[in-house]
């Protein structure tokens, strides 16, 4: 049965452009879907320096990420993810990480980030 | 699939390749079939010229897959196959077994039995499945693959020395893989398809929709199919592959450390070379010491060889391998022999495969002429083809 991680973070943004990037880690694969305010944004795999707006204009904006991971390394359960923002202040990057019960197993990461001021 | 047996399958299917499937170029008496079963119907004209005098001393019938680095060196060298390996996963986890085990016995354990790949005790997020080929320059990926594929085995088992039963053999061993080679072309389509499929459950906002479309698709056959075949490229990569083992065995006649004694050593290298047109060549490299005891005497072997395999088409597969070997024996000094041959293998359908081997085998102290051999036969598989549980 799929596992859901649920994290949530406060992102206090920069006046400049804020980016995301995701990194699937421990050798497992996985793809994101991103919302910002509910609204989906153009799914983009993999996730490297994807721009999710200005950071003004994303003060009081939620930005919602999916990211399910597929245990397909032999070697190990774990599965991670690392979230990058660039153009916030503090706690970047995130790593998420959590043990799947089998190999072939998926994660799903539900990560929301709450951009302030 | 649990934990359990991970690192060494993964080393078992890096270098034997998976028992479900057809295996070409692997000679018939080294054929390893753990999950399917096999019956060789008709084994003909398995005919000796020569002496014709087949009880010998020594291991005449090595083949190249049986030089390869063993997936426990330490259990290689003790002779022993356990039933259960504890694969510790974590730091506590490892502490713990090796408490238990120690405990259990009151002094050094009788029946051990571990494997530890001390890079996967802990997560790594920064590794991504990509780092599991060579990419990135030649030191990058040495500095990536060496550790990550570093592993550990422990053992010991109860002493077996004519006039004396009492003591334990211990031995341990590490094997890694030098170098990872690189993913074959087709991988990158494939992982495209499979992450498209996650990627549409993915796409619902509803974390719960979501979890519940991927545990629909984890039942398609379709993506069982794709996990499957992602799991076989990843363990048989294209390009250049070496792998190295070693390990050494101790006695240990008195049940602890006082009066341990070296017993027996032993180092394997495999370089490897696939290419995608299905033309395959494997070397290997083997040297084994023996210190000898009240029962035996001390000997070394040397063994080099290689193998080049033709994949013709999708039924038909040719190879030859030659394997020199010297041993030294004390007090019946140093032998020199060799063994070649060819393979010629013929699938008509699935799990039915037609094998014809002929060649010379090595020489022994009791067979000093090297023996020519052939052999045809016809191998039938029975059972359903095997697959990673992925839960429910």
């Amino acid at each position: 049965m799929t596992d859901i991680v649920t994290r949530e973070f406060e992102s206090r943004v920069k006046p400049q452009q804020v980016t995301l990037t995701i990194k699937i880690g421990d050798g497992q694969l996985g793809v994101s879907n991103m919302w910002l305010d509910r609204v989906p944004l153009p799914p983009r795999n993999p996730v490297d320096h994807v721009t999710i707006g200005d950071g003004v204009t994303l003060v009081g904006r939620t930005l919602l990420v999916h990211t399910t991971v597929s245990d397909v390394n032999a070697q190990t359960n774990r599965t991670s993810v690392t979230y990058t923002l660039s153009g916030v202040v503090g706690h970047s990057p995130v790593i998420v990480t959590h043990n799947a019960d089998t190999n072939g197993e998926f994660v799903l990461f539900v990560t929301t980030f709450r951009f302030v001021q | 699939m649990t934990r359990e047996r991970r690192v060494a399958q993964r080393f078992l299917s890096r270098s034997l390749g998976k028992g479900d499937r057809w295996r070409p170029g692997v000679w018939p008496d080294a054929r390893s079939t753990p999950v399917i079963f096999h019956v060789v119907v008709v084994a003909i004209a398995s005919c000796v010229w020569g002496l014709g005098r087949p009880a010998m001393a020594q291991d005449t019938s090595v083949t190249i897959e049986q030089l390869r680095p063993p997936a426990s060196p330490a259990f290689e060298l003790l002779g022993i196959a356990p039933a259960s390996v504890a694969q510790p996963s974590t730091p506590r986890a490892l502490a713990a077994s090796i408490l238990s085990s120690m405990q259990d016995q009151g002094g050094l354990p009788r029946n051990l039995a571990m494997e530890v790949s001390p890079y996967w005790l802990r997560s790594h997020p920064s590794f991504t499945f990509d780092d599991q080929f060579a990419r990135g320059g030649f030191f990058h990926t040495l500095a990536t693959t060496i550790p990550e594929s570093f592993s550990i085995s422990v053992g010991s088992t109860p002493r077996l020395a004519k006039k004396d039963t009492t003591g334990i053999r211990l031995a341990m061993g590490g094997r890694v893989l030098l170098w990872p080679g690189r993913a074959p072309r087709a991988l990158s389509d494939l992982v495209d398809r499979y992450n498209g499929m996650s990627e549409r459950c993915d796409a619902q906002i509803d974390s719960h929709v979501s979890a519940l479309c991927s545990d629909s698709v984890k039942k398609d056959p379709h993506w069982i199919a794709m996990y499957d075949t992602i799991q076989r490229t990843i363990t048989e990569p294209i390009g250049v592959v070496v792998q190295l083992a070693g390990g050494v065995s101790a006695d240990s006649p008195l049940d602890s450390v006082q009066g341990v004694r070296w017993r027996r050593g032993g180092v394997w290298l495999s370089p490897a070379f696939r290419r995608e047109d299905h033309v395959d060549f494997l070397g290997v490299v083997r040297y084994l010491h023996d210190a000898g005891g009240p029962d035996s005497a001390s000997s070394d072997m040397g063994d080099i060889g290689g193998r080049l395999l033709w994949n013709a088409s999708s039924s038909i597969a040719l190879s030859a391998e030659t394997i020199g070997r010297v041993q030294r024996t004390q007090g019946a000094g140093t032998m020199r022999t060799v063994r070649y041959g060819g393979l010629v293998e013929f699938r008509p359908v699935a799990n039915w495969y037609l094998f014809y081997a002929f060649g010379k085998d090595f020489a022994a102290a009791s067979a000093p002429v090297n023996r020519l051999f052939a052999s045809l036969g016809l191998s039938v598989g029975f059972g359903q083809t095997p697959r990673i549980g992925l839960g429910t």
